[in-house]
């Protein structure tokens, strides 16, 4: 169902599943080549190109490659000068392996110009450290054919990685370790042969790394270094700051450019020492490599005058990628429904946009800009099969083996089903929740879940802040906003449905489909991913309070809040001598927030365990999330303050920039009309202006506000040398006075009081009860049979009304069924408050693998005697979201003895989503409609039951959906009775 | 005529009057147990075989025997419980019976039943939920749970139901 991924993109613009891809040190899977594509005629990004572009474009070899992800996956692009920089698009790169969201990814072009090199990864590995380090995918694509090949699992997803040179030789890089001490891994990938040749380990943290015709070099401890055949590492000189680019030339030396204060400053590496190149503004000089090992700088550029292989190139503001011969220059890459959401914010989201994304280019020769929208629904696409043993080298396991879940409250349980809640009910919780008034009363058996009756803030009762005060309401809400795009339920479930909760990391299979290891879960449940206590073999929470937790985003909220307290608190208590603080550490202040929501995200180390053998005499808060690490571009403007396109490369920012940059720019959401999700904060009167949005801004802490003495981090030494536990960092650090009204509180949209906003339901509840006389052929002298989802329709939690089931409904899972396969085929196996009375089961088409294979079985109780035999029309329900295969089989068995018949409906189709032929339909406003379809007439006997599987191949993209709804078999007697695919 | 007539409908009367003052057929017995309360038990005892019919059934292949060992799966509606019987009428070394059931949205294997038959005979297993998969295998080589893997009809299985 990718396509209900597709058409729902915009309610889940950052992924809500925590995503882990296989771990460091993992050799590559076998590789997998997309099919060649026919090359796509495309039109011209210039109405007028010989002006725009002069008269030689026809016979220009120059061509730009750049890449935008979405839940389809990374998605290459390629403009040729050619085709006077029309754009088409070259591959996808995906795994269908991962059950994920949005995808983010990096690419450069090799020295040749012959082959793009990817990085790609889920979003959500950007929360996570590990996975940041070494959680994404590598492809090699053939920029002729778009051939692709995954050449690399396990490596890092950073703005430097991958690298490219002169050559068809670049470079990526995996790191290793965590806090405690970090080696990084530098692979060499031959792309021309499109494997890795050689992995080497450097000691330290190797950055931006450049591959050159005499070797390789990259930043360690903040100087140039040349990388060694064995991994050894030769200092060669320091920069004046801290580099972010870093490029070879083909035979005159290296070029990098660092950030030195407020000023950018280009180097060149020659001869043994640096020499000043160009200087500009910090965020307006950016450096890119060219075919046949020539540089450009680009932006607002002082040359010390003129160098060899390297050239300027004019931009008013930071650009996103350089054509290979410089002509043409790519301003902005971002999805389609990202853009329209931050300059339309009151429009409606286009389904349409779905796919599409847009770019804004420059031609360099003249000036002249041009914007193009790209269809990505044609590209050919790298789908890297991560198999059973990418992981960790693990083989295939038993299910006795497997053991049993170590997550407290279980996935498709129909007693678990939360309620995705719109986002103004997630903000009136957060506002009622850190005053500690969150005490709406749900009632026994709220949302059919099984328990009494309680007050989120009952079962858990807020915590008070060392030091009193509460915290700002924008920075729970930012902290939703990043962790799960306000999500309590999976994020295959739009707000009104029900359905799984959201877990991370419920099979410890770092979300590939065909691993199970339950040792290794994360078991953060829902809205704000509450962790701790979530495990089966832990008491901090009883399983009231547990289920409240997966079931009740309100409850959630609640829990979560005293989890981010709890950070606050750890600080906080620490001696004065020893404390980590913020400005004047008055949590009134969103700013002073910025430490607690970085121990949030990557951990705080006590002063007090400071002797253990872990910590070795230092205490305070990691490296990974702080500003100066090199991991993030020293060139990058606060998170979502010049672009919402920030958002599609969050791992460019540290983790508590992240969630400052989403209390400045609330997150978007809504259906038809997108709108800010939350309040802004209330900046005071002193807070920084921000002219171009008309606005005030947060006082964000500096690159280097968390340098001191204690982890030897300088602007000097450009970051910290020792990539270890020497560089955690405490003390003071400050951002704004916020005594003289330079500091932002929260603005709150819910007062005391203010009832619970009712569900705002991207589908209208529909609680219509089928007769099964519509047709006027139903034999009423015998009784009709509903067979639904759920054998005990006391589970249906929407709120319809709904009798008993008249027969059973079973799920059997792998191949042989209940074998060793079946509890890898639950993972991919889906519920949601869609369809008949609203519960559906889905999950997606796979032509052989037998971990995914899912079999459903209708059975009725027909009201039929010993040796009866009688007609039936057999009506299945298909419902409007969560269905959208072509080729739905359903095999009618009729009876213990007697034929089987199949028939087969386009579920898309059925529900609207498509048009004959499997066509994707284009009305924006089309969102699907429940509807009921004949399977056809049939004499059943005792005995009969109707039965669909997910074994098929796809023919369309992203319509993959099978789902199993309520099937009605209604007795006709001897009057006519109806066709397979027969509308009812 | 009209006497003979009269005596008809005396008699009529007189039958009718008989079959009025006869006790009433007895109703079917209400069930011993129903749904998962019917686990572990033998259908008969519960009153379970009313009713029932074999929903689906397999022949064991066996070049040593000259009448075929026979499986059904059967299911009781008033019981809302299935149970499987192996009948085989001529028996040369050793018969396998198994009872898999899995949870009803899915799940691994559970055998809620095995025995081991080294008599010609019948054998009827336990019964078990109906809400659940149901599944009854005969065997000559003991438990496999994979007995959906091709044996030349030396193993064989009823389809889940």
């Amino acid at each position: 169902m990718r396509s209900l991924k597709r058409k729902l993109r915009r309610f889940i613009a950052a992924a809500t599943a925590l995503v882990v891809i296989p771990a460091a040190g993992v050799q590559v899977s076998t590789p997998a080549g997309a099919a060649e594509p026919e090359r796509q005629t495309t039109p011209a990004a210039f109405t007028a190109p010989d002006a725009a572009l002069g008269k030689a474009w026809r016979k220009s070899t120059d061509l730009l490659v750049t890449g935008a992800g979405d839940t389809d996956g990374y998605h290459l692009y390629v403009a040729r000068e050619s085709d006077a920089f029309g754009w088409s698009t070259l591959a996808t790169l995906t795994s269908s392996s991962l059950a994920v969201g949005p995808w983010t990814g990096t690419v450069c072009v090799t020295g040749s110009g012959r082959y793009a090199v990817a990085v790609f990864a889920p979003k959500k590995a950007a929360n996570k450290p590990e996975l940041s380090r070494a959680g994404a995918l590598a492809a090699v694509v053939e920029i002729a054919t778009g051939k692709a090949t995954h050449v690399a699992t396990g490596v890092e997803l950073a703005y430097f990685n991958p690298a490219c040179g002169p050559g068809d030789r670049a470079l990526l890089t995996r790191s290793v370790g965590d806090d405690f001490a970090l080696t990084t891994e530098l692979l060499t990938v031959d792309a021309a042969e499109g494997r890795v040749t050689k992995t080497r380990r450097v000691d330290g943290q190797l950055t931006t790394p450049a591959p050159a015709p005499d070797g390789d070099y990259g930043i360690l401890g903040g100087q140039l270094v040349r990388v060694e055949a064995t991994g050894r590492t030769t200092r060669l000189a320091r920069p004046q700051g801290q580099p972010f680019a870093v490029q070879a030339t083909a035979g005159s030396g290296i070029d990098l450019v660092s950030v030195d204060g407020e000023q950018a400053v280009a180097q060149r590496f020659r001869d043994g020492r640096l020499t000043v190149t160009a200087t500009g503004p910090r965020d307006r000089l950016q450096l890119f490599g060219q075919r046949g090992g020539r540089n450009a700088l680009v932006g607002q550029v002082s040359m010390r005058g003129s160098m060899p292989e390297l050239s300027v190139l004019p931009a008013v503001s930071q650009v996103r990628a350089l054509s290979a011969e410089g002509h043409l220059i790519a301003e902005e890459v971002v999805t389609q429904q990202n853009m329209r959401s931050v300059g339309q914010p009151l429009s409606p989201a286009d389904p349409a946009d779905a796919g599409d994304v847009r770019v804004a280019v420059r031609a360099t020769a003249s000036g002249q800009g041009a914007v193009h929208t790209l269809d990505t629904t044609l590209a050919p696409t790298l789908d890297v099969e991560l198999g059973t043993g990418t992981a960790s080298g693990r083989a295939a396991v038993s299910a006795a083996d497997i053991g049993t879940p170590t997550c407290a409250i279980p996935r498709n349980d129909p007693r678990v089903q939360p309620l995705q809640p719109s986002p103004d009910m997630v903000e009136w919780a957060v506002d009622q929740a850190v005053h500690g008034r969150l005490n709406v009363t749900r009632p026994a058996n709220y949302l059919k879940a099984g328990l009494s009756a309680y007050q989120p803030q009952g079962l858990f009762p807020l915590r008070q802040l060392v030091g009193g005060g509460r915290v700002p309401a924008q920075i729970m809400l930012a902290v939703l906003a990043q962790e799960t795009n306000l999500s309590q339920a999976s994020w295959r479930v739009v707000p009104g449905d029900t359905g799984n909760p959201l877990i991370a990391s419920y099979y410890g299979n770092e979300d590939n489909l065909d691993v199970i290891d339950y040792s290794k879960t994360d078991c953060g449940y829902g809205i704000g991913q509450v962790t701790d206590g979530m495990q089966v073999d832990t008491n901090l929470f009883t399983d009231t309070q547990r289920r409240a937790i997966a079931v009740d985003y309100a409850a959630n909220i609640a829990a979560g809040l005293n989890i981010l307290i709890e950070k606050w608190n750890q600080m906080n208590t620490e001696l004065d001598e020893h404390k980590s603080y913020m400005n004047n550490n008055d949590p009134t202040w969103v700013e002073n927030w910025f430490l607690a929501v970085w121990a949030y995200n990557s951990g705080y180390y006590p002063y007090d365990r400071r002797n253990s053998a872990l910590q070795k005499g230092r205490f305070g808060i990691g490296w990974f999330n702080n500003p100066a690490n090199p991991r993030y571009p020293a060139n990058r403007a606060p998170f979502l303050r010049e672009t919402m396109a920030d958002a599609e490369r969050p791992n460019e920012w540290a983790y508590p920039e992240r969630i400052m940059g989403w209390v400045e720019t609330p997150q978007l959401k809504g259906f038809p009309v997108m709108t800010e999700a939350y309040s802004h904060p209330e900046y005071s009167s002193n807070s920084p202006n921000y002219p171009p949005r008309f606005t005030k801004v947060l006082s964000i802490p500096d690159r280097y506000a968390f340098c001191s003495a204690v982890n030897s981090c300088s602007p000097a030494t450009n970051g910290c040398p020792a990539d270890s536990e020497a560089c955690w960092w405490h003390g003071q650090a400050t951002s704004g006075n916020c005594l003289l009204e330079e500091c932002a509180r929260e603005k709150l949209s819910y007062g005391s009081g203010a009832a619970e906003p009712g569900v705002k339901r991207i589908y209208p509840r529909n609680c219509e009860t089928f007769t099964g006389d519509k047709n006027g052929n139903r034999n009423r002298n015998k009784r009709m049979s509903m067979v639904y989802s759920l054998n005990d329709t006391g589970q249906y939690n929407l709120g319809c009304d709904i009798g008993a089931t008249d027969g059973k409904f079973t799920i059997r899972r792998g191949l042989p069924a209940g074998g060793g396969t079946a509890p890898y085929a639950e993972i991919d196996l889906h519920q949601i408050g869609a369809g008949y009375k609203g519960h559906i089961w889905f999950t997606y088409v796979n032509s052989s693998n037998p971990k995914r294979r899912i079999v459903g079985s209708w059975t009725p109780n027909l009201d039929l005697v010993p040796g009866e035999r009688a007609r039936y029309d057999i009506v299945a329900h298909v419902p409007s979201h969560g269905a959208d295969y072509h080729h739905a089989e359903y095999l009618i068995t009729t009876g213990t003895i007697g034929e089987q018949r199949t028939c087969v409906l386009d579920l898309a189709r059925e529900a609207g989503w498509a048009l004959p032929g499997g066509i994707p339909d284009p009305n924006p406003a089309n969102l699907g409609e429940d509807k009921w379809v004949y399977l056809g007439s049939y004499e059943l006997g005792r005995g009969a039951q109707v039965q669909l599987n997910n074994v098929g191949t796809v023919l369309t993209r992203n319509f993959d959906a099978v789902a199993f709804d309520t099937i009605a078999f209604v007795p006709i007697g001897s009057n006519p009775g109806h066709s397979c695919g027969d509308d009812y | 005529m009209s006497g003979f007539r009269a005596q008809l409908s005396y008699l009529s009367i007189l039958i009718l009057g008989l079959l009025f003052l006869l006790p009433a057929a007895p109703a079917a017995a209400a069930p011993g147990c129903v749904g998962a309360g019917c686990r572990g038990k033998m259908a008969a005892a519960q009153g379970c075989r009313d009713g029932a019919f074999a929903i689906n059934g397999f022949t064991l292949v066996d070049p040593d025997v000259t009448q075929a060992t026979r499986g059904d799966l059967w299911y009781s509606p008033a019981c809302k419980a299935m149970w499987g019987e192996l009948n085989a009428p001529e028996l040369i070394g050793f018969l396998y019976a198994q009872l898999w059931t899995q949870s009803e949205y899915g799940g691994v294997n559970d055998l809620a039943d095995f025995f081991q038959m080294g008599n010609a005979g019948n054998y009827t297993t336990p019964m078990v939920d109906w809400q659940q998969s149901v599944k009854f295998c005969g065997s000559h080589k003991g438990t496999d749970p994979d007995m959906d893997f091709p044996s030349g009809g030396f193993n064989a299985c009823t389809l889940w139901r």
